[in-house]
This record gives structure tokens, sequence and C-alpha cells, in this order.
């Protein structure tokens, strides 16, 4: 019997949009409209990116946000890789230009912490055997600059076991955190000790006076800054710094169910929101938030957030729709609010933006 | 120099200069100032890092190398140029000694010859500078004192242009260019808007900033410095005429006495 042509093509359409209806049914994290939505931002992002590359390969003239920007490619739904092309192998190219002797990936002198962390994370993802030497020389620097006896810094000490920016000695949470996603990235050893003073200082930089023996210490569970010290006033708790602090505890090796991160959760619970920086001044870092949000809720796993009130929130159909809403017509991203740490650089906002949307775009490997 | 400021006393009565013991007692003097304020300074701080030992040591002797500039109480005989080198060679040498005596860097020269050299340069258009004002007519003390404020203002633009700069009314760049405190930090190698004291009263810290490039600046800054000496000379032969005694760059320590 031959079958009507007009009756296939209406049972082909059928079973298409059942197949398709089952799938988003089926989506285990996010919203399948926003997920594509989000991917086709982040390529507008990445199209931006690549008409605003130097000839180098750099962007920004800056080591620190060439490794992001690569990162954001190397990491999105498009599976880029070297074999990609220039764009690809040019920033690599200038990463490895600017390796001192001593193991930094540093243009500047003053960054050389902060710029060695985004390069190791950027090398490490762009999954070469050849730049092996390279990142594991970084590494060692990395940990030859975190504040501890070789300084002259004993445990007691509110420093011990930070790192900094690299040109001083004074360590804070933002530039730990680089450093822990650099040196867990490259796959640092387990037992090593650097993890175990690094845990001293995240402690330390937590409000919660059961785990941090610092006079200040408040007890809401969340981040400051530095022990002691926020930028948005006295020792106070903010959303950018309390997602570095729980991703830098789990990254640590401190388990989900530990009471340090268990406190940090209730703090993004009770404060929870993508419509600013919590806890800061000015939206400051608003973007650095929305990256640091993105990091540590992939890695804590959850797919839903109840907020103190009782609200679920799916934070990764907030975050994208978020950022869908703040990219400008030439695919970039920038603070409109402020611009202090770099957020009126639309290089930097651009790959930060890129990298959350990634991880927030991203079906992790669990979730079926 | 012509001067209409009344001279002190001592410069006016035709006493001999400062001479070489005069030159020598300052310079013990500085180093002892500048060991003791620094002292006071870190005691309270703790364990201090080298680099930002390095600059504190170079910011206070620059300090006070200018505050005891010898010339100054030469004014009648105008700015010895040769005096003024010398001071700026001493000043240097001064800041090697401090860090030899504590104990640290002493082997590390190429650590601490950047710190005198600095010193060196800094001085040096600290002083062209004067030279240069004072042909203006204003009067060596005068200059002295408003060269002083220019450069303790240069030094803490962070604070007072910083949040400018957060707004980006003036670039970063600029105000950490205009800072001569900055200058000595990039010298030492050391961050200092990343220092927690700087950090935390300053919105620079959180930007993308570098230091003045190190060699250029020197050059530029003793540039300057010769430049304003130089001016200060030529200006002063022209008036010659007028019983200004023309500037000097032999050493002009017992030249008095000879008179």
């Amino acid at each position: 019997m031959k079958f009507p042509r007009s009756i296939g093509t209406v049972l082909a359409t059928v079973m298409l949009s059942f197949s398709l209806h089952a799938t988003a049914a089926e989506d285990p994290v996010m919203d399948p409209e926003l997920r594509s939505k989000g991917r086709r931002a982040a390529d507008y992002g990445m199209h931006y990116l690549r008409q605003n590359q130097a000839e180098d390969g750099s962007w920004s003239k800056s080591v620190g946000i060439t490794a992001l920007a690569l990162r954001a490619f190397l990491e999105s739904h498009r599976g880029y890789s070297t074999q990609d092309g220039a764009f690809i192998t040019r920033p690599i190219a200038f990463l490895l230009a600017n390796v001192k002797k001593d193991g930094a990936i540093s243009e500047s002198l003053q960054n050389t912490n902060y710029n060695t962390s985004a390069a190791i994370a950027g090398l490490v993802a762009a999954q070469r055997p050849e730049h092996e030497e390279v990142i594991r020389n970084a590494q060692n620097f990395l940990k030859g600059h975190q504040i501890d006896e070789a300084e002259g810094y004993a445990p007691d000490h509110a420093y011990y076991g930070g790192i900094g920016y690299g040109g001083d000695e004074r360590p804070d949470l933002s530039n730990m955190y680089m450093a822990i996603e650099a040196l867990s990235a490259s796959k640092l050893a387990a037992d090593d000790p650097t993890w175990a003073k690094a845990l001293t200082f995240i402690q330390r930089s937590q409000n919660r006076s059961e785990s941090n023996d610092q006079p200040w210490a408040a007890n809401d569970g969340g981040f400051t800054y530095m022990p002691g010290w926020s930028p948005h006033g006295g020792s106070g708790s903010y959303g950018g710094m309390t997602h570095a602090g729980l991703f830098s505890l789990m990254m640590s090796g401190v388990a989900k169910s530990d009471a340090r991160v268990k406190a940090a959760f209730d703090w993004v619970r009770a404060n929870y929101t993508v419509d600013e920086n919590p806890g800061a001044k000015n939206n400051d870092g608003l973007f650095y938030y929305y990256n640091a949000f993105a990091k540590s809720l992939y890695v804590y796993g959850e797919k839903e957030i109840e907020d103190s009130k009782g609200m679920r929130h799916n934070w990764r159909n907030d975050l994208v729709a978020k950022l869908l809403s703040m990219q400008a017509k030439d695919g970039s991203w920038v603070n409109p609010y402020s611009k202090q740490w770099g957020e009126g650089d639309k290089n930097l906002v651009t790959a930060w933006a890129v990298i959350a949307l990634n991880l927030a775009t991203r079906v992790p490997p669990d979730s079926h | 120099m012509s001067s209409p400021d009344p001279l002190p006393s001592k410069a006016s009565s035709g006493r001999r200069g400062p001479g070489v013991m005069g030159f020598l007692w300052r310079l013990l003097l500085l180093i002892a100032l500048a060991e003791t304020s620094l002292f006071a300074l870190m005691s309270p701080l703790g364990r201090v890092p080298a680099a930002a030992m390095r600059l504190s040591l170079a910011a206070i002797t620059l300090f006070i190398a200018f505050l005891l500039v010898p010339s100054l109480h030469r004014e009648r005989d105008g700015l010895p140029a040769g005096v003024l080198v010398a001071w700026s060679a001493a000043s240097a040498a001064a800041v090697l000694l401090l860090l030899a005596i504590n104990g640290r860097n002493t082997l590390e020269l190429a650590a601490t010859l950047p710190a005198a050299i600095a010193v060196f340069a800094a001085m040096l258009a600290l002083c062209g500078a004067v030279a240069a004002l004072a042909t203006l007519g204003m009067g060596l003390h005068r200059t002295h004192r408003i060269v002083l404020i220019a450069g303790l203002l240069s030094g803490a633009a962070p604070l007072w242009l910083g949040p400018l700069a957060a707004t980006w009314a003036i670039a970063p760049e600029v105000t950490v260019r205009l800072s001569l405190l900055s200058y000595l930090a990039g010298m030492v190698d050391y961050d200092v808007l990343r220092d927690q004291w700087f950090y935390q009263r300053t919105p620079l810290g959180g930007m993308r900033y570098s230091y003045p490039p190190a060699l250029v600046t020197t050059l530029l800054l003793a540039a300057a410095g010769i430049g304003g000496l130089l001016a200060a000379a030529r200006r002063d032969r022209m008036r010659r005429g007028e019983g200004v005694r023309p500037f000097r760059f032999l050493f002009p320590l017992h030249e008095e006495s000879a008179r």
C-alpha cells in the first residue's frame, strides 16, 4: 500500500516534535531553549573576541586576559583546539613568549601570580603535551610564592598560606582562588603541603568564627577579600568572594558535607541573586561575581538552589538569562556600573562572561 | 642667584659655607635620621619584605636628603651645582650604606643598586627644579619649600588622584607615572600600590597599570635635573653684571674664604 506523501510529512513532523518535546522534558539541568540561546550568546562573545584579537594573538596586551580569552574558546561548546588555526595557536605562542626564567608567565612584574595562574589554566585547557614542562615550572613558581615559613611567616600570621598578585607579599582570596584553580587544573598532587597551607588562608578569609581564628571573624559563613578586610567596607562577606571561597574550599579537597562548605553555601542561599554582586558597593566586580558564581555552583553540583525564603532557583537559567540581557550588540559585555578591577575592559569582561556561559550551558557528566 | 629674600644671617654674614666637614656632618645626620625613621616605621609592622624595606629606605632617605640640601645655606653665592650633584650622589651612597647596615641585601647589589640610582636621579631632579625655579627670583628657601611640597604631592598622587582614576576621568597610568613614589617602587621592583596599606586606601590597586619604565624615567629625571642646573647657571652668567655670582660647576666649598 502506498502511503500518501502528505500523511508521511505530517507523521514525520509529529514524531520530530514529540522527540524534541521529550528531549526538552528530559533536560536534566536547564531550560533547553535558554541553553541554546546561551550557547549562541557565547558564539557572539567569541566573535567579538576574535575581532579584537591583536596580531600577535593577545588581548589587551595582557597575559592574564589573553589566557582567559583563550580558555573561553577552548572550553566552549564548539570544542575549539589548536587544530582550529592561528586564533588559538597565536595566543598560546603569546603566553609562551612571556615565560620567565623563574617559571612565571607574565608580561609585567606586578601581576606575576595572577597572570601565571590564568596562563596555567589556559595552557591546561589547550591539552598539548609539549606545554607540560612550562606548566610544571609555572606551578612551582606559584607554590614558591605562597606565603609561608620560607618568607618568614609563622602559621599564626594572617597572611600564612595565601597568595597575592605577586609584586608584593600581600595575599588575598581573589588571587588565592585563581592560583587554586590553576594548581587544581594542572593536577598538583592531593598530598602536596600547598593545599593544607592554602586551606589555612582560605578559612581565615571566611566569616565563620568556629574555623577562623581571627578576632574579626563574624558568623554569616560568607567570605571577605582578605583576612579582616573587604574593599566594600569592614570585613563583610560579599558575593564574588563567597563564590571564590566556596570554589576554593571544594578544590582544596574539602567535602561538600564539611561545615565550612555548608556555611558558605548557606550564605549563597541567603543572598541568592544574579541582579547584583551582593554585598558589594556600586556593583564593583559584577562579572567577576558571575564568573565565580558559575564555577562554584557547577562544582557544587546542585541544579537548583533554595533560597532562605524557600524559593527554588535554577541557577543556570537565571545566569544565562541575565547574561543574555546584558550582552551588547557587538557581542561583548562590560560592567555598566563600575570599572573597578578591570571591568571597563571589554576583552576581560567578555572572556569572563563566555567562560560563565560555557559552564552554565554545559551538560554535567553525571546528570543523566 | 638674585634673590629678593632676606638671607639667613649666617649666609649673609659672610661666614664660611658648610665645607667638607659640614657636608659630612649632614651626611651622617641624614643616615642617622633615615635609619631611625625606618625602624620607627617598620617595628610595628613585624616582618617587612626586602623590597618594601628597600623602597621605604629610598623614600625616607630622599625626603630627608632634600630637607638637608647643603647649598641652601650658601644662597648668596648662588647654587653650587657641584655640591648638589655631590649631595645627590651622597644620598644614593647613604641608601646603599643603610641597606648594608640593616644586614639584608648586603650582597645583593643587583637589588640594592637600583634603589640608590633612583634616589640619585630623583634628588638631582628635585635640586634641578629648585635651581631652575630660583632663577625666577623667588629665592632659594621659598623655592625649596615649593619643590618639597610638590615632591610630597607627587609621592602621594595615588592617594589623591586615585579616586579620579577609578572613574576614568584620568588614566590610571597617568596617576601612577606622576608619582615619585611609584618611580622608586618600580626601581626596587615592589608593587607598592598593592601593598596592604595603599590597596586599602586607593582604588588604583584594583586597576591595570604599569610602573614608569625604569631606565627611561631615570634618564629623564637626571636630564631634568641637569637641565635645571644648566638653566640656572646660564641665567646667572647672563646677570653677572648685576652682581650675581655665576653658577659654578666646581666644588666650591672653600671659595668664600678665598675671596
